[in-house]
């Protein structure tokens, strides 16, 4: 079964980037990347359906236009089932507790660590399917 | 105000004690009662004036004193406040001396030539006598005010000297008349009072050599020898021309004196009271002192406010660059290892090229490839290098996180120090120096952010081992010993921190940018100049203290952190937020 994850920055790089850092997952299908370059955009795409169903968000947290934390807190109102990640700034301690008072899945800092995000996925994987 | 001069109308305010021959004998009762008045009256004319008080505190008074005084009975002169209302200022101080000599019992046998207001507001010459007496079981003092009555010595004078003399007594400063001889001719009551001379001590004819001798003899001119300095005295009053001289005599006043040739070969000598002008001019200087240290402070205050505000817009133009660059740099960064990543993966996708091509173009290939390797290597290593400076500069605009509590001081530097110390000795096992702690006990604990203060020691500390170091290898005598210098001060509202090193030192050029974000003296690539400008962040702006510096070069470096004891808690950055 290949899970969606669905990475919101409005960096576009961004999607180069995760495609080559989890292109061996991408290879064998255990995982399949959407994009959004806005929060309004990934409302957008989760109102309309994407294939496959996405079952992570990954939300950066400065972005133009509706921040990471509304968006958060649209999610947790729509689908609070969806796991959220949100990634925050070095030090920024405010954002952290904001986004974990919100309803935040987990947190990862930038630079974002793949190997550190990979387990987090990995871990989040195991919790759902077990539930 | 005016003095007024009463030696030639003595009886003007008195009522008429006789009234000549023309009085018919009374024919009535009431007649002879008014004649007893009037002989009360003639009687009461030549009793003194007679007042006692003690402190400031008139305690009697009698019908005398009232009349001399021009008040209409004892009573108006018990009401006032103080014995003092009836001294005019200028007097006030030799007034209080000559009360306390006396209600101390010691008993001056001469006359003291005064003045006092009347009633009026006018001012009067009197002579006075004081005497110790006991009043109500407690000592007092018993003043007697006398007319002013010409001495005996001037009695014979003419009618135009008198008058003369009464004018010179009316004159408000002192005068003394010497003649061609040097004798004096004459003086006046402001003259007597001024110099606290007895009336009747010099009178015409006395020479003034025996005048200074008197003066030498009370104390006036100090140590010295007689003989020396009334030649002295003599010589300055005798000089033909105008003489200026500035004296404090014994009444406490400060003497404007000038001599004047008079045409006959005489002299006369003015003394002017300018006690008031030197006080005025003297509390002008102090204000002027005063205003100029305020002055001083505040230019300090200002520069140190300068400084201050440079230090922040570049630690806030420093944070901005640090945050826009933060994100390419993290791009850069991964790209450039995915792509050492995807190298290896292509190679072994690629598989042994031995078959494919020739002998020299395998060498061309492996050797392209090898390039390409240490190029994304050596792009990693810029872009960690980069990395780190980015987040010490974006450390200026935010805190660690760290928490104001009360630390023990003391023991924070010396954690700090075996801190600093063992990174240093990790780098280079030979180094070595002496430590010198003089950490004071009296310091206790201090409300900082001790994880913020604790990143400023070691920083202290690791610059100074590094001028250590580097003094030591450049040091070719053998002679020389590193030594480091801790020190601890309690300064009761404030602390210090002193760390003193005898390293390479620095020269005044590095010592006006040694704050400054990017400054560096270290090679390339080995330090990123943020140490210390951070560091004046954390002490300056976030603990609101002071950081100083002072060197010599090839001698030693001192920085000094000082901290205050009440510190308002602020986060680092909070101040640019606002």
């Amino acid at each position: 079964m290949t899970l969606g994850i669905l990475v919101v920055d409005d960096e576009p790089d961004v999607a180069e980037l995760f495609k080559q850092r989890f292109r061996a997952e991408l290879r064998n299908g255990q995982v399949a990347f959407h994009f959004a370059t806005s929060a309004e955009q990934a409302l957008e795409s989760l109102a309309s359906g994407l294939t496959p169903e996405t079952f992570l968000v990954l939300s950066d947290i400065n972005m133009p236009g509706m921040s990471g934390l509304d968006l958060l807190q649209r999610l947790r109102a729509q689908s609070p089932d969806v796991p959220v990640i949100m990634v925050t700034a070095y030090g920024d301690i405010e954002n952290r507790r904001r986004a974990l008072d919100i309803g935040a899945t987990d947190l990862v800092t930038k630079p974002v660590d793949f190997v550190e995000l990979k387990k987090m996925v990995n871990s989040i994987i195991a919790q759902t399917q077990a539930a | 105000m005016t003095v007024v001069s009463n030696d030639d109308d003595t009886g003007r305010d008195q009522p008429v004690a006789e009234e000549g021959p023309a009085t018919p004998p009374p024919d009535t009762v009431k007649g002879t009662l008014d004649s007893a008045r009037r002989y009360r009256d003639q009687v009461l004319s030549v009793i003194p004036g007679l007042l006692i008080h003690r402190g400031d505190h008139i305690l009697h008074c009698n019908e005398g004193l009232a009349r001399l005084l021009g008040y209409e009975a004892p009573d108006d002169i018990l009401v006032l406040p103080s014995v003092l209302d009836l001294v005019p200022e200028d007097a006030v101080y030799a007034e209080r001396q000559a009360y306390a000599r006396c209600l101390s019992g010691v008993i001056r046998h001469d006359v003291r030539r005064i003045k006092r207001f009347r009633a009026n507001h006018d001012l009067q010459w009197f002579d006075q006598l004081l005497e110790p007496v006991d009043w109500g079981g407690q000592p007092a003092v018993m003043e007697m005010l006398a007319q002013v009555r010409p001495h005996t010595g001037f009695i014979e004078l003419p009618h135009q000297w008198q008058r003369l003399q009464a004018a010179i007594d009316a004159m408000p400063n002192g005068v003394l008349m010497l003649d061609s001889e040097g004798r004096m001719e004459g003086l006046n009551s402001e003259m007597l009072r001024l110099w606290d001379y007895p009336p009747g001590l010099f009178p015409p004819g006395t020479p003034m050599d025996v005048m200074l001798h008197y003066n030498h003899e009370r104390g006036d001119y100090g140590d010295g020898t007689p003989s020396e300095k009334i030649a002295m005295m003599r010589a300055q009053l005798t000089r033909k021309g105008a003489h200026n001289a500035e004296r404090r005599v014994p009444s406490g006043r400060v003497l404007d004196i000038r001599t004047a040739p008079r045409a006959d070969g005489g002299m006369v000598v003015t003394h002017m009271d300018i006690t008031d002008r030197k006080r005025i001019e003297d509390e002008l200087r102090e204000a002027k002192e005063h205003a100029e240290t305020l002055l001083r402070e505040l230019q300090d205050t200002q520069q140190q406010l300068i400084v201050q505000e440079k230090m922040a817009s570049l630690g806030q133009l420093t944070a901005g660059i640090a945050h826009e660059l933060k994100n390419p740099l993290n791009f850069v960064n991964n790209f450039a290892d995915l792509s050492g990543e995807l190298l290896d993966e292509l190679l072994e996708l690629l598989g042994p090229m031995d078959a494919r091509l020739s002998a020299d173009a395998r060498a061309e290939a492996d050797d392209l490839i090898d390039s390409l390797k240490g190029n994304l290597l050596k792009i990693a290593n810029h872009g960690r290098r980069a990395d780190s400076i980015v987040k010490s500069m974006l450390a200026h605009s935010r805190g660690g996180g760290g928490e104001w509590q009360e630390t023990d001081v003391n023991a924070l530097v010396d954690e700090a120090l075996a801190l600093a110390y063992h990174a240093v000795r990790a780098q280079d096992r030979d180094f070595n120096t002496a430590f010198v702690r003089r950490y004071d006990p009296a310091i206790g604990t201090l409300k900082i952010v001790p994880q913020d203060i604790s990143r400023v020691l070691v920083n202290l500390f690791t610059n100074a081992f590094y001028a250590l170091r580097k003094r030591q290898t450049l040091d070719s005598t053998g002679g020389y010993s590193p030594t480091l210098t801790i020190a601890t001060i309690d300064r009761n509202d404030r602390i210090e921190i002193r760390v003193r090193d005898n390293g390479i030192g620095m020269p005044q050029t590095v010592i006006e940018k040694v704050f400054a974000p990017f400054f560096t003296t270290k090679p390339t690539g080995e330090g990123t100049g943020l140490g210390l400008s951070l560091s004046y962040d954390i002490v300056v702006h976030q603990h609101r203290g002071r950081f100083d510096v002072s060197s010599v070069e090839n001698d030693h470096a001192e920085f000094t952190i000082t901290l205050p004891r009440a510190a308002t808690a602020m986060a680092l950055g909070e101040r640019r937020k606002t």
